[in-house]
């Protein structure tokens, strides 16, 4: 059953592309709500790791004895204690749980502990006496992957290859008007959620184990946690919200099978909170990429090939590398029509942390690749930076860079078109012609974005159920959880305007694995579409529920019955009515079933792209970026003054809550453009707290323009799209843009530091004066 | 639009259940073309048990869009995916 006209009778959206307030906003604004760190339960105890002393050794052996006598220490355990499979890894599992024989960086755990203080957990951590053999430590993945460098792992450093070919480049280079090549390098970026990995188990009245654990996917974290301790995920739940920040930094297991080992040993409830420097040596970061890219274009700017060559450093372990590494080739071409297509990439194990998912998920990296490419080439054909793009970016009904049809709506070059006429770039001169201070340039950068939302080419799936509560409300559970994108709110505008009632009478029950049916994850962009699908696809159900009760009561035919304003009307005599309430009651009156379930399934190719896992997608994101900085040319200090921002958006659900996760990946971008990038040095973190690693503050904020472009997505929910990682992905690429604009200084190494930016600018100046017989640069050129 | 690389049918005293597999080389399994007989009041989990799987806890069982849980009985004409955990995005 679908909701036809026959069914639904006010046709007017009420809820769809309003700004309602979002429903966790006040608590998390005001500090009231409690996140699981907040957390205590009746006779909790503190759980601790003791983490590997080196970046890379051998385990000789493990001796506890001393930790297991400190004062108030309950459990300690090593290795032998995981009773199922000791690894983890949601695409490779390939992490231990507990070390046994080798350790791979800092944060790699041999032992746990469980305390009646955090004091004493701490205390016997210190205490665990692991003799290791050190070894040679893999820093460089460059050099990781050469054959006599010392393996990480048994099999080797290179975790994984991947290469796609299409067309035949070189011919393509051959017959270009310009080619040009350049290697580009970006930053470790670190999620710096405020709340760190955290949460709480306990085993309720049933034995059931209940963690409380802020993350993407309850029923992901349900799996691992299962098959590392050789129980029914049946016996395990998982309530995955409130989350104090995730940011693809909590898709992956941190605590959640440290703390089910605990409960189930102890037998009480166990808590463990990573310190900031914990998360930072221990987390998940964006992966280093160095890009080296070569794109060729006619003497019209058309672009004719592209020959990617990618090494992406995963660290000690894989995560959600291997995908991260597909989503980097599948971008690597930007929101262009490429003809002929080189893409080499390869994942590399080596001794520096782990990295894994962060929102754009490898795009923002290739993005800064080939978007310097693109201004590059512009200049040398002296065609206008934003003109190039408009030539040359994919439009409605085109095929994809690797052959397959774009199923979803294709909005970029819509989006130039905003962008064009933004005030920052029609009046870019008159902007560009100010300046705070006499030695400070200002300039204007552009940068076009994609990145697909789901998995591609992979199986996704979500499923949503609907239930009638005894006044006639509805509690509605989708288990991705509310990650601060605005889903629960979204979720119930979706439910609220299926089921045509009011928005308050819309309890949405998420990320809760005995709750909700398994929705899938909150990632990839993909919450709302899934989720909302799923709504849509059990509203049906519950609204045919609500006719065939109604058409008991009222003695009509159900095809003689509609539904609006919460209550069922006939439609021979519209002055007969039962309200929701009223059948609500009928029903649990009569014991009968009140709840519906149902799922989705996300489209996809039958078959991936030869050479990759996941690509393509059949629907993807479109944004384009302007940014506008000034540098400082004695310090190399740059600032961004304005940001405008224009995705392709699909229906808006929410306009507040759309703007607000732009504004968010945008500050995001910012942070991986300028100043964020974790410093390890040797296999040791050099900047794991808020004083050594800076990301942007209120004060850094530039002005912020959204201007998003409405369209029709066909997958979506009313016609939506997904959006949380479009808006970081070009901001990069936008901000070295305009900080070459300003300055003539090109930078190919993220974030630009001011560092960067001075010996780029000073670079600058030495090839001038070797062009022009050693005459210093003009002063108004910098 | 399932991707099927494995399809067989597995034939019970009453319960008929079409089941796929998604990347079925990954599952390490070498014939696409296999026969199981399950018992009555066959669950998700006895399916994937039945499975020539070396790590079955990786995997999960799919009807109608919905993941089953491993005690979900499956019924006579169902068709069902059985895939890996996957990821990919934010």
């Amino acid at each position: 059953m679908k909701l036809t006209e026959t069914v639904v009778l006010d046709k007017e959206l009420r809820w769809i592309g309003k700004s309602v307030t979002r429903r966790d906003g006040v608590g998390k604004v005001t500090g009231e709500t409690k996140f699981f760190s907040d957390m205590t339960l009746p006779n909790m105890l503190w759980a601790r790791a003791a983490r590997s002393k080196y970046p890379h050794a051998l385990i000789k052996s493990i001796d506890t004895s001393k930790a297991e006598a400190v004062p108030g220490v309950v459990a300690v355990l090593i290795h032998k204690d995981v009773p199922g499979m000791n690894a983890f890894g949601i695409v490779v599992p390939d992490q231990p749980v507990l070390c046994f024989d080798k350790v791979r960086y800092l944060g790699d755990s041999v032992a746990l502990v469980a305390a009646e203080s955090k004091e004493a957990a701490e205390k016997a951590c210190s205490l665990v006496e692991v003799e290791y053999e050190p070894l040679p430590v893999v820093s460089d993945p460059i050099e990781a992957v050469k054959p006599d460098s010392p393996k990480v792992h048994e099999k080797g450093n290179i975790q994984r290859h991947g290469s796609i070919r299409v067309g035949n480049v070189e011919e393509a280079f051959r017959s270009a008007a310009v080619v040009v090549e350049n290697t580009f390098r970006t930053g470790r970026q670190m999620h710096m959620f405020l709340e760190t990995e955290a949460g709480i188990g306990m085993l309720d009245d049933h034995g059931t184990l209940v963690l409380f654990i802020g993350g993407q996917s309850p029923y992901r974290d349900q799996m691992q946690v299962s098959r590392a301790l050789g129980i029914s995920p049946e016996s395990i739940r998982v309530i995955s919200t409130p989350v104090g920040g995730a940011f693809g930094g909590k898709e992956e297991n941190s605590v959640q099978i440290h703390i089910a080992l605990l409960v189930m040993k102890t037998k009480r409830p166990v808590k463990m909170v990573w310190t900031r420097e914990e998360s930072g040596f221990a987390g998940i970061k964006r992966h280093p990429m160095t890009i080296t890219m070569k794109t060729a274009a006619d003497r019209n700017g058309r672009l004719l090939a592209n020959e990617v060559h990618i090494v992406a450093d995963t660290g000690a372990y894989a995560s959600l590398g291997p995908t991260v590494l597909d989503v980097a080739m599948e971008n690597s071409c930007g929101p262009y029509s490429v003809p002929n297509i080189d893409i080499d990439a390869y994942l590399v194990y080596t001794n520096n942390g782990v990295s894994g998912a962060f929102r754009g998920f490898g795009a923002p990296q290739v993005n800064f690749a080939i978007e310097s490419n693109i201004d590059i080439i512009a200049e040398k054909l002296g065609i206008d930076r934003l003109e190039i793009r408009k030539r040359n970016v994919l439009r409605e009904g085109d095929v994809g860079p690797f052959g397959y049809p774009l199923l979803g709506s294709v909005g970029i070059y819509e989006t130039l078109l905003r962008a064009e006429n933004s005030e920052i770039w029609s009046d870019r001169a008159k902007c560009k012609a100010q300046r705070s201070k006499p030695w400070c340039r200002r300039g204007v950068g552009i940068a076009a974005a994609v990145k697909g939302f789901g998995f591609g080419a992979l199986p996704d799936f979500g499923a949503a159920s609907i239930q009638m509560t005894p006044i006639g409300k509805f509690v509605v559970g989708v288990s991705c959880p509310e990650i601060g994108q605005g889903a629960t709110t979204a979720y119930a505008q979706i439910a609220a305007e299926a089921l045509r009632c009011n928005l308050e009478d819309i309890y949405v029950a998420s990320a809760d694995s005995q709750l909700a049916p398994d929705t899938g994850t909150s990632s990839a962009s993909m919450a709302l579409v899934r989720g909302g699908n799923a709504i849509l696809a059990a509203a049906p159900k519950m609204i045919d529920l609500l006719l065939e009760a109604a058409s008991k009561i009222m003695t009509e035919s159900k095809e003689a019955l509609a539904i609006t304003k919460s209550q069922v009307i006939s439609t021979k005599n519209q002055r007969e009515t039962l309200t929701y309430a009223e059948i609500a009651k009928y029903l649990h009156k009569m014991r009968a079933e009140t709840k519906v379930i149902a799922g989705y399934t996300v489209p996809r190719v039958e078959k991936p792209v030869e050479g990759s896992i996941e690509i393509p997608h059949l629907s993807y994101m479109y944004a384009s970026a302007i940014s506008l900085v000034e540098v400082n040319t004695l310090t190399g200090a740059t600032k961004v003054l304005k940001v405008f921002l224009s995705p392709e958006s699909g229906k808006i659900i929410n306009p507040q809550t759309y703007t607000g996760q732009c504004e968010g990946a945008i500050i995001q971008g910012l942070g991986f453009a300028l100043t964020e990038d974790t410093q390890i040095e040797n296999g040791i973190i050099k900047t794991n707290n808020f004083t050594t690693y800076v990301i942007p503050t209120i004060r850094d904020i530039p002005e912020i323009e959204v201007d998003p472009v409405e369209t029709y997505e066909k997958i979506g929910p009313f016609g939506a799209k997904g959006l949380g990682e479009i808006g970081v992905i070009p901001i990069g690429s936008a901000v070295v843009g305009a900080i070459h604009d300003a300055t003539g200084a090109r930078i190919f190494t993220l974030p630009a530091t001011p560092e960067r930016v001075f010996n780029a600018l000073r670079r600058r100046m030495e090839e001038y004066g070797s062009k022009n017989q050693g005459q210093a640069f003009p002063r108004t050129q910098v | 639009m399932m991707r099927c690389l494995g399809e067989w049918t597995i034939t019970t005293d009453g319960v008929h259940v079409k089941v796929k597999i998604f990347a079925a080389p990954r599952l390490a399994l070498e014939s696409e073309d296999v026969t199981l007989e399950l018992q009555d009041d066959t669950t998700a989990q006895d399916l994937l048990n039945s499975m020539p799987i070396k790590e079955k806890n990786y995997l999960y069982v799919v009807r109608d869009s919905i993941r089953l849980t491993p005690s979900s009985k499956l019924h006579g004409g169902d068709e069902v995916l059985i895939v890996p955990p996957i990821a990919g995005g934010l």
